[in-house]
């Protein structure tokens, strides 16, 4: 009352000041929708192909120290980005081929309809004919180590006896050339020795037998022009009707799949419902809430506006500047709207406390502290990005522009388009109304309060003793179990090595890298056949180093001229060794198709040389991550990699960094508040400081562990929970402030609680967190507002 | 690891699955030929072969003994020209030259599949049509005197980069086998003077174990 008939009487003074605001507001509205219309324009090409990335790396940091390792981890990561795989199993040879058969017409039937998003890869057959030919010239140059051992060890004597005994004998191992090409047999060997590094048991026609089953083995890979990440599982639904088809052959057969394009259509398909589920409920909550503060329509269409405005514009600036938006960005996006609809909130609830008053004096009231609150909350989601984790850099953005846009829009065009009057409401009032009803900490009854409090440090106490710090990096791991489940089980049946864990050879050049690889691949072989570790990949196993293939070369010519020699003698023929292929170089093995299944392990340029990964697969055996870390000791250029264990220290790390910064936070909000409001500042941080306590210790009830991201949402709820303790105090017993810290608040905990939901555990701990901490500080705040004014 | 799916093809040109192989329907005629041919627990022989082998201008004649014991390998002792001796076990394929050196040919329990070239050589020497019949399609004729003759080609790709073709002669035994592999080398075998002692000798059951 009082501030109305102040305003009454400067009427003229502040009716000029509105007009000119009025004038220059004009191409204010005017720039904003030009920006508006900027961002409709790119939403359109946006969604048309959709630039959404849904690969976990890609929220990780770059390695600052590390820029090789990096590069080194992306290159792995593109290789088997289009892969899929496919496993058939039954109980007989003669089952598991009905099904592939069956299984592969499927999938050429959807093929012919045009609906297939991947390829079958060229058959096993094929290639090996390819690599025999390719390898055949250099087949002098290619030994084992045990053959090596053997022709340099054995009498050439009786390394002619035993040709000799080979070739009159009835059986010998199996043959691939002429007998005067490998009088020796020594080519299958080497093939032999490069499939035994696999652990493989695969029979006849390509067959793998495991677990007392027979599978079928299907390659495939995505067809670019076809994958798209829109939430459709194409392949998905692909495969389920060519299994489908299998099952109607072969009842019982088994399908096990595997391939990061499946984990990214079900990662994209998730966040497809959970943006639906967390995006459209947290909407539908704030406009119900708006309906029922405001009971009429202008309010509903103006607000959701602001917000669809709001999403758009983050979406569209996000993708201008990362180039490429994350599912996960896009999830923990849609919570935004239940913070940005605050300032549309905050205008409308201005309006109905003073429904006689002008649009632009209101705006010109109301700006400062909008202004003030969109700066805080801006603050506290810029303090996600502090962290160099490009995922989180991508939700701040995305946040700070959202509710900036929100922002303007409620700034710039509501004082032109809500001209009619905003009703006063019973749902309103009441709500208002509830503040007087809500006790005092101090109030009455002190020994309640006392043992109140007694109750409440102890629930702290316990539950912060609880607590338990997990940086698993898993944390941002989303698919649905069956699907990790089938691929642990396809790698470990195919000994699919890891992308996660590798040794990175690094050499001034080629030779050195291949040499290098050498040194290393024989300590494996060593604790392979000791069954310490599982298999390997290397480069160098397909492609030896020119100093092992000259010396080899030089050692099969010495001894099989010799081994001719003695045959011819014991015979009575002249046999003559042919002539071999001179020596080439890696890049020669490289052009070739042949190649192309071992291609990933060769790096190429990286950094000032060159370098080369090895791979190992079945990291299971409990020491095999020990092992195989103390392999790279004393061999020059050879670093043992393990990006999983890099990581969740890193999370570590940030869990630590971030987490004092919570606590500089506090004390500089604690600073300002002082300067501000002295000795009533206790009223305004200790419900946030509370409510984040009591959050954390709930979670350590609730089992959840502790990571970097309940933290960092711990940030934010320092930021929101402030702004509903300034709130009251300022407006001491004013039932509209009041009604905007109820409705902005439930708005904001409904849609975080939304997030809770998320199947991303990184996003539910985010969520879950500010759940339990909207809440309480919602709930605790009015117990230390001050006594109203009187 | 395509690769290595990939590459499995090739170094198994003779792994066949006879061990798991289901049992199939056999026909008339090789069902016969399975009553015809003796199973003894312990067979000797005489053997006499022939190689023609590219290369070499001449064939390769050698002859010697062997020893088949149901269950647990083959002896095959190369007398003319040169001595030697070949051991097929379950596990693995040995060669053992006249001055005492030990080659392994084949480890099977470093390649369970290769397994099944012990297997398949087994069925060739003893006759087991049925466990044939899992790796070759298997063509048989009748012959008078209760004679058979036994006609293979293998059932996958993969056999045939090892063979072309084999043919099998016999009656309570095999007589004969003539063998064409598949970079056209062609193994001709005859047996005869069969017995069924003396059982294993000392330095015969070391070999075997």
């Amino acid at each position: 009352m009082l501030a109305r008939n102040t305003a009454l009487t400067e009427l003229p003074e502040i009716d000029a000041g509105a007009t000119r605001l009025q004038r220059r507001w004009r191409w204010v509205a005017l720039v904003w929708g030009v920006l508006v219309a900027a961002v409709v324009v790119h939403q359109v090409g946006f969604w048309r192909s959709a630039h959404v990335d849904s690969d976990v790396l890609a929220l990780l940091p770059q390695d600052a120290n590390d820029r090789l390792l990096s590069d080194a981890t992306r290159l792995i990561a593109d290789n088997s980005a289009r892969q899929v795989v496919v496993l058939l199993g039954s109980d007989d040879a003669a089952s598991a081929k009905a099904a592939q058969l069956a299984y592969s017409r499927s999938l050429q039937a959807a093929d012919r309809a045009g609906t297939l998003p991947i390829v079958e890869n060229a058959s096993v057959q094929g290639w090996f004919d390819q690599a025999r030919n390719f390898y055949a010239p250099y087949r002098d140059r290619l030994l084992t180590e045990a053959q090596r051992a053997r022709l340099r060890d054995t009498d050439q004597a009786t390394l002619g006896q035993q040709a000799l005994a080979a070739l009159y004998g009835p059986v010998g191992a199996p043959r691939l050339t002429e007998w005067n090409r490998d009088p020796l047999g020594l080519w299958p060997q080497w093939w032999q020795a490069r499939a035994a590094g696999t652990g493989l048991r695969v029979g006849d026609d390509g067959l793998l037998q495991a677990d007392g089953r027979y599978w079928a083995v299907m390659q495939f890979q995505t067809r670019d022009s076809a994958f798209r990440l829109d939430g459709q599982q194409r392949i998905g639904q692909a495969l389920d009707a060519a299994a489908a088809a299998a099952r109607a052959a072969v009842p019982g057969v088994r399908e096990l799949r595997a391939g990061v394009p499946l984990h990214a259509e079900a990662a994209a398909a998730q966040a497809n419902r959970e943006i639906n589920t967390i995006g459209w409920g947290s909407l539908a909550a704030v406009l119900l809430l708006v309906w029922l503060a405001f009971r009429s329509l202008r309010p509903i269409l103006l607000v959701a506006m602001s917000l669809l405005i709001g999403c758009a514009t983050a979406l569209s600036v996000t993708a201008l500047v990362f180039g490429k938006v994350h599912l996960l960005t896009l999830v923990f996006g849609a919570s935004l709207v239940g913070v940005a609809e605050d300032y549309g909130i905050h205008w409308f609830g201005s309006r109905q406390a003073e429904p006689d008053g002008s649009r632009w004096q209101l705006l010109r009231h109301l700006l400062p502290g909008l202004w003030l609150a969109l700066v805080t909350s801006a603050l506290a989601y810029l303090a996600l990005g502090l962290a160099p984790f490009p995922g989180l850099r991508q939700m701040a953005l995305f946040s700070v522009v959202g509710l900036a846009a929100a922002f303007l829009t409620v700034i710039a065009w509501f004082p032109f388009l809500d001209k009619g009057a905003v009703r006063q409401t019973r749902f309103s009032d009441w709500l208002g109304g509830t503040l007087d009803g809500w006790p005092r900490v101090g109030q009455t009854r002190r020994d309640l309060w006392t043992v109140l409090g007694v109750a409440t440090l102890l629930v702290i106490g316990t539950g912060l003793w609880r607590v338990q710090a997990n940086d698993d990096l898993r944390s941002l791991q989303s698919s649905p179990p069956a699907l990790m489940a089938q691929q642990i089980e396809v790698g470990r049946l195919l000994g699919m090595p890891s992308p996660a864990q590798f040794f990175l050879v690094q050499g001034a050049d080629a030779e050195q890298v291949l040499r290098r690889e050498e040194a290393l691949v024989a300590r494996l072989d060593a604790l392979e056949a000791q069954g310490r570790v599982g298999g390997h990949q290397a480069i160098s196993d397909w492609w030896p180093s020119r100093a092992h293939q000259d010396a080899d070369a030089a050692l099969t010519a010495r001894v099989e001229n010799a081994v001719l020699a003695q045959v011819g003698d014991a015979t009575g023929e002249t046999l003559a060794r042919p002539v071999y292929g001179a020596a080439a170089g890696i890049d020669a093995f490289l052009r070739d198709p042949v190649s192309l299944p071992f291609r990933h392990l060769w790096l190429g340029k990286l950094g000032n040389g060159q370098a080369s990964v090895v791979m190992v697969d079945d990291l299971s055996r409990p020491d095999g991550l020990s092992t195989l870390r103390d392999q790279a000791q004393g061999l020059d250029g050879v670093r043992w990699v393990d990006r999983t264990a890099d990581f969740s220290e890193l999370l570590g790390h940030y869990r630590r960094m971030m987490g004092a910064l919570l606590l500089a936070g506090v004390v500089l909000v604690f600073g300002v508040l002082a300067w501000r409001y002295r000795g009533q500042s206790w009223r305004v941080i200790a419900p946030t400081l509370l409510a984040g306590l009591l959050t954390v210790a709930l979670l350590g009830w609730m089992n959840q562990p502790l990571q970097l991201f309940n933290v960092l949402a711990l940030l934010l709820l320092l930021g929101m929970g402030i702004d509903y303790g300034i709130f009251l105090l300022e407006h001491r017993g004013d039932r509209s402030a009041w009604l905007s810290v109820c409705v902005g608040a439930a708005s904001t905990w409904l849609s975080f609680g939304l997030l809770a939901l998320s199947s991303t555990p990184a996003l539910r701990a985010f969520g879950l967190t500010l759940l339990l901490g909207i809440g309480l500080v919602w709930l605790i705040t009015p117990l230390f507002r001050p006594a109203p004014h009187h | 690891m395509k690769s290595f799916v990939l590459l499995i093809a090739l170094v198994l040109p003779l792994a066949a699955p006879a061990r798991a192989a289901p049992a199939a329907a056999v026909a008339p005629e090789l069902a016969q030929v399975q009553q015809r041919v003796a199973r003894p627990a312990l067979l000797r022989a005489d053997f006499t072969q022939e190689k023609q082998v590219a290369g070499f201008r001449n064939p390769l004649r050698s002859q010697g003994q062997f020893v088949l014991a149901q269950q647990r390998g083959v002896i095959w002792r190369t007398l003319k020209p040169f001595p030697s001796e070949v051991v097929l076990t379950r596990d693995r394929i040995l060669s053992r030259q006249a001055d005492g050196s030990i080659q392994v040919e084949v480890d099977g329990r470093q390649q369970p599949a290769m397994r099944a070239i012990n297997a398949m050589m087994f069925a060739l020497m003893s006759g087991d049509v049925q466990a044939m019949s899992a790796s070759f399609e298997v063509r048989a004729e009748l012959l008078p005197d209760n004679g058979w003759r036994l006609h293979l080609t293998p059932r996958s790709a993969m056999l045939a980069k090892a063979f072309a073709s084999l043919e099998l002669e016999g009656d309570r035994y095999v007589r004969k086998v003539e063998i064409e592999e598949a970079n056209h080398d062609r193994t001709q075998l005859s047996f005869d003077n069969f017995r069924l002692a003396p059982p294993l000798d000392a330095g015969e059951e070391h070999s075997l174990d």
